[in-house]
């Protein structure tokens, strides 16, 4: 038998090497977000997962779409899930002005289009995602059928520390003039207010974990607000998590992949019980 | 041509030198006069338009530096100094330093000018003029100082140039409104920022005919033979540091001879140069007090960046047969070591690997201090909390014991990657590898720049490179493959040819597992839910372990040892 050299070694190292950049490379370019055209400029959006309804995942522009990467990949087993980066932000092209609520809404139902994923919706709002999802509801009610609100930005809370704490979240006139996402706050903030909603199942998760003196003294306030506007829909689920911040989507993703699993069974629930 | 004047001959010196740089850096601006305006148009690569502005400024600044250095090199060993046959032309010593500075002043200012009007004005931003110009004669004077002032000197030199090259890299911050602003407030000046730019441009200004001066004095110093004190401090200084690495026992074998010389030309240079890059950065940071949370992040930043720039940097010359020689042939002296083409370039990859540890242990160990004596702990706690947040306690324990290693392995990485090249011989081949390594450096630094420039929401755009992005998993993926064909045929090719032995080649074969195990470790704990990001860090932690590299490296030096 011919002995084993150093260059059957190195022959064998390049094989498997190669075997394997192969196989790494198909499952890259399987799992990589894709670039959804909504008119002019393109989406970002990672799109996983089989099944309806589409479980579409929201939240504040300079957030990117891996936020959820704890999330989606659970979600995605019972369910088609989407993320996206925000037209102007990280991958996405920039889109048209003023980026506020009703225009980032009206994007996303453009993306969800044009990626060939019809309704119907559960809609996840993280933070600001909050008065975005509230904002797609109400302009598309017909085609949401549950709404999870993760630690939404209230705009009541907002409104009283702009009041108490005006140094915080300030929005500068360049930022209005700049018409950012940013920028355009208070009118998606008043286009959430005027929203209406609806009636799904609904759950909304409060992150109720304090690390310093200001978030002991607002977190009262963050929870009442969430409590005072919730209360408007009976249906609401309100969980209240002394484990976490508001990085609720990094610390406890089970609580959030939970939250939408119910919904969606609430809403098959109701779709059994209608036939 | 009649070369009746002083002027002419000097002029008529550059011109011959530097008739190739001359036409590229034609060739450049005529391509960014008609590239740029078909960029910004172009709906798909106008954001493109800044990048390759800044880019082609940056390659034809840099070429004509190349062409106006008016410095050169022996092929004994010199690492540059005033070109020593000129002193033989029938004018004065300061007619003599004074044009080759004002030429390579006056084309710096006039290429940068040329820069502006054809290239630069399709980039988005405010276009100074005054001080860049001042700028780029003050980089190119002292660069022209301090290789004709210490043509004795090696380490000197180096270490001149080190600390040039450092204020260089950094000094242009000063002059920009929003950085020097914001710098100037953090270190408790309560003036005018504008004053203070504009005492910094005198000073500026200023510096040129000081480098003027001492390079007249240095020059007429060696043109007349004269012994001066600095020649005996730079004689002193070579002496001290030869002692210093002296070796006091016999050697075991030809192998561990040519290891201690390697090590003793060229071991030390990095970590020599990131520990006077250190204290430069630190012991200022230190005096001036008071750093916020940020500064100390900053400073912290930049010392685990030095060590992995400046190894790009020197293992340009890493590469080369002898690092202190501007020839790529290896000298007939040299050519008949004793030892194999094979052992010869295992022992400047453990030099090389030596070198990068004591680089990282240097950084680690002088980071600690400078932190717990003069950093602000706001900053790393703030890291330390976010990391806490994203990694469990394991995940932390095994991040911290791979990262020093990745660091050494990246290192070490860029200390080696042109060995093949640099032994060669080939000065085409070595030189067109040290172009694209620039650009890319360039292309970093730029894109840096931009990211941390002004405007916020720019840090979170990255729109335009997406599609590149995208096709990633592809040339990742034909790389690797690419690589590994090669490596199977440059090995056969090294062990038939009996340049390393099986145990060598063995031996190296499982460093590269191991080192490819490490850094795709600390990637797999790094990118723990984007799969995609994760599956193609695999693919370049595959691609970062040279494996190709010193099988090729072998057979070029045994090429060059056989054609010196």
């Amino acid at each position: 038998m011919k002995r084993v050299t150093p260059f059957h070694a190195v022959l064998l190292v390049a094989l498997v090497a190669s075997t394997a950049a192969l196989g790494l490379g198909i499952l890259a370019a399987r799992e990589m977000p894709v670039r959804v055209s909504v008119g002019e400029h393109k989406l970002r959006m990672s799109i996983a997962g089989d099944g309806s309804p589409t479980v579409v995942l929201e939240t504040f522009g300079p957030a990117y779409l891996e936020t959820w990467n704890r999330i989606q990949p659970e979600l995605a087993r019972f369910a088609r899930v989407v993320s996206y980066d925000h037209a102007g932000y990280w991958a996405s092209e920039p889109g048209p002005k003023p980026r506020d609520a009703t225009q980032i809404a009206r994007e996303l139902h453009t993306a969800l289009h044009k990626a060939n994923l019809p309704p119907p919706y559960v809609l996840a709002g993280y933070s600001f995602g909050g008065p975005y999802t509230r904002v797609f509801a109400s302009l598309y009610p017909d085609e949401v059928v549950g709404m999870v609100f993760v630690d939404p930005t209230q705009e009541g809370f907002m409104a009283m520390l702009n009041e108490q704490f005006p140094d915080m979240s300030v929005v500068t006139e360049a930022d209005r003039l700049e018409q950012y996402e940013w920028g355009m706050q208070w009118p998606s903030m008043n286009q959430a207010r005027e929203a209406r909603l609806p009636t799904v199942p609904m759950t909304l998760i409060t992150g109720a974990r304090t690390h310093d003196v200001l978030s002991r003294k607002l977190l009262p306030l963050w929870q009442a607000e969430h409590a005072k506007w919730l209360s408007q829909f009976p249906q609401a689920r309100h969980i209240v998590t002394t484990n976490s911040g508001h990085g609720v989507v990094f610390t406890e993703p089970e609580l959030i992949i939970n939250a939408v699993r119910e919904v969606i069974a609430v809403r098959q629930d109701i779709t059994r019980q209608r036939r | 041509m009649n070369l009746r004047t002083p002027t002419s001959a000097i002029a008529w010196e550059l011109w011959s030198r530097g008739r190739a740089g001359f036409v590229a850096i034609a060739a450049l601006l005529v391509l960014g006069a008609v590239l740029l305006p078909a960029v910004q148009q172009s709906a798909s690569w106008a954001g493109y338009t800044n990048a390759v502005a800044y880019a082609l400024t940056a390659v034809v600044l840099v070429t004509t530096l190349g062409c106006f250095h008016f410095t050169e090199g022996s092929r004994k060993g010199g690492f540059g100094s005033f070109p020593m046959r000129l002193f033989n032309l029938p004018m004065k010593t300061r007619s003599l330093v004074a044009l080759p500075m004002i030429y390579g002043a006056a084309a710096m200012v006039l290429v940068y000018l040329l820069c502006a009007g054809l290239m630069l004005r399709y980039a988005d931003a405010d276009l100074p003029l005054l001080w860049p110009c001042l700028y780029l004669v003050f980089g190119l004077t002292q660069f022209q100082m301090i290789i004709w002032s210490l043509p004795e000197s090696r380490y000197l030199k180096l270490l001149c140039l080190s600390i040039a090259a450092s204020i260089i890299t950094f000094g242009w911050m000063f002059f920009v409104p929003t950085i020097v602003t914001g710098a100037l407030s953090e270190w408790g000046y309560t003036g005018d920022p504008a004053v203070f730019m504009r005492r910094l441009l005198v000073a500026l200004a200023l510096t040129g005919p000081a480098a003027y001066a001492i390079s007249w004095l240095r020059v007429h110093q060696q043109r007349h033979g004269l012994t001066t004190r600095s020649a005996v401090f730079a004689a002193w200084w070579d002496r001290s540091i030869g002692q210093l690495l002296r070796r006091r026992t016999p050697f075991r074998s030809a192998d561990h001879a040519i290891l201690w010389q390697e090590w003793r030309r060229t071991g030390f240079i990095l970590p020599a140069v990131v520990v006077v890059i250190i204290a430069l950065t630190c012991v200022p940071a230190w005096l001036s007090g008071g750093l916020s949370g940020r500064a100390t992040m900053g400073i912290l930043s930049w010392l685990i960046v030095a060590p992995l720039l400046f190894a790009v940097v020197i293992g340009r010359g890493f590469s080369k047969p002898d690092f202190w020689s501007t020839s790529l042939k290896v000298a007939p002296f040299h050519a008949i070591k004793p030892v194999t083409s094979g052992q010869w370039v295992m022992v400047k990859l453990k030099v090389a690997f030596a070198s990068a540890v004591l680089t990282w242990v240097l950084v680690i160990y002088l980071g600690f201090v400078w932190t717990a004596f003069a950093g602000d702990f706001f900053g790393p706690e703030m890291w330390l909390t976010r990391i806490r947040f994203y990694y469990s306690p394991l995940e932390r324990w095994l991040m911290l014991a791979l990262a020093p290693a990745a660091a050494v392995i990246v290192t070490w990485r860029f200390l080696v990657m042109n060995l093949a090249a640099g032994l060669s011989g080939s000065k085409a081949w070595y030189h067109a590898l040290n172009l694209i390594v620039g650009m890319v450096m360039v292309a970093l630094f730029i894109f840096t720049i931009r990211r941390s420039d002004g405007d916020p929401d720019q840090q979170l755009r990255f729109y335009h490179v997406w599609p590149a992005i995208a096709w990633l998993p592809l040339i990742l993926t034909a790389a690797v493959t690419a690589k590994m064909t090669l490596a199977a045929v440059a090995w056969n090719h090294a062990l038939r040819g009996k340049l390393i032995s099986q145990r060598a080649a063995l031996r190296y074969l499982a460093g590269w597992l191991l080192m490819v195990a490490i850094l795709a470790g600390l990637f797999f704990i790094l990118v723990r839910n984007t799969l995609w990001l994760r599956h193609l860090l695999m693919l370049v932690a595959v691609l970062l372990v040279p494996l190709a590299g010193p099988a090729l490296a072998m057979r070029s030096l045994a090429a060059n040892r056989s054609n010196p």
